[in-house]
């Protein structure tokens, strides 16, 4: 399957596929043909992806979440594909200012 | 073709007169300015023969630079790669999302990054400019 199962995550409000360069191959739900959001958590993960996280050059994240009160997104990366999901946030006290 | 030249002598009288022609092709005749030492008049060059060999000489020896020169330069810019990831993508997005400790973790840390950025000061020691025998 092309989009490996991203659609069928539970409580996703929307999904976007991404290749190396930022262009949409995918998409769905709420962020279908989202590209605005895509170039924007594009810049944000090529600024990420430069952070060091431990002293292994090699390793890298797993995971960004992006979070809001009411939905995150959650983005990942596979097979030199970005995969972004919007998800709702389903604690009922996200961030305590 | 256009060419550009400034030379002391051309200031003549009518600069400000917004009608003056750049060149003159009557008055401005090359025996009377020295336009020929300023121009490149492509026209006229001689076209230097490279014969079959030389060029391809010359080809190699310029891809050979090349390549030889961007091996020992830092690789070239381009935007970030990815990372490698994780083999099945919908596991990690469908996976629990980050527990509400280190949201408030992160957030009070880039409150505190914030508060010392605005702290930031900058303390006046010397003077930057110094006058030298200004009377």
């Amino acid at each position: 399957m092309m989009t490996q199962g991203i659609e069928q995550i539970p409580d996703s409000l929307g999904y976007l596929m991404l290749n190396e360069d930022g262009a949409v191959i995918a998409s769905g739900g709420q962020l279908e043909n989202g590209e605005k959001i895509a170039n924007k958590l594009m810049h944000l993960i090529r600024i990420a992806i430069k952070m060091p996280t431990s002293d292994e050059r090699a390793s890298s994240f797993k995971k960004i979440t992006v979070m809001w009160k009411t939905f995150m997104y959650v983005i990942t990366f596979s097979n030199h594909r970005v995969f972004i999901c919007k998800r709702q946030t389903n604690s009922p006290e996200p961030i305590a200012v | 073709m256009g060419c550009c030249f400034s030379n002391d002598e051309d200031k003549d009288d009518d600069l400000n007169d917004p009608s003056r022609p750049l060149i003159n092709p009557i008055s401005d005749g090359p025996s009377s300015r020295p336009i020929g030492s300023n121009v490149v008049d492509v026209a006229a060059l001689e076209t230097q023969g490279v014969d079959q060999t030389e060029y391809t000489d010359r080809a190699t020896q310029y891809s050979h630079n090349l390549s030889s020169w961007c091996a020992s330069t830092q690789k070239v810019r381009g935007p970030p790669r990815l990372p490698i990831g994780v083999a099945t993508p919908h596991v990690v997005l469908s996976g629990q999302p980050i527990s509400l400790s280190d949201i408030q973790l992160i957030t009070s840390a880039a409150q505190q990054a914030a508060r010392s950025l605005q702290e930031i000061k900058v303390r006046h020691k010397e003077d930057l400019v110094v006058p030298f025998g200004v009377p």
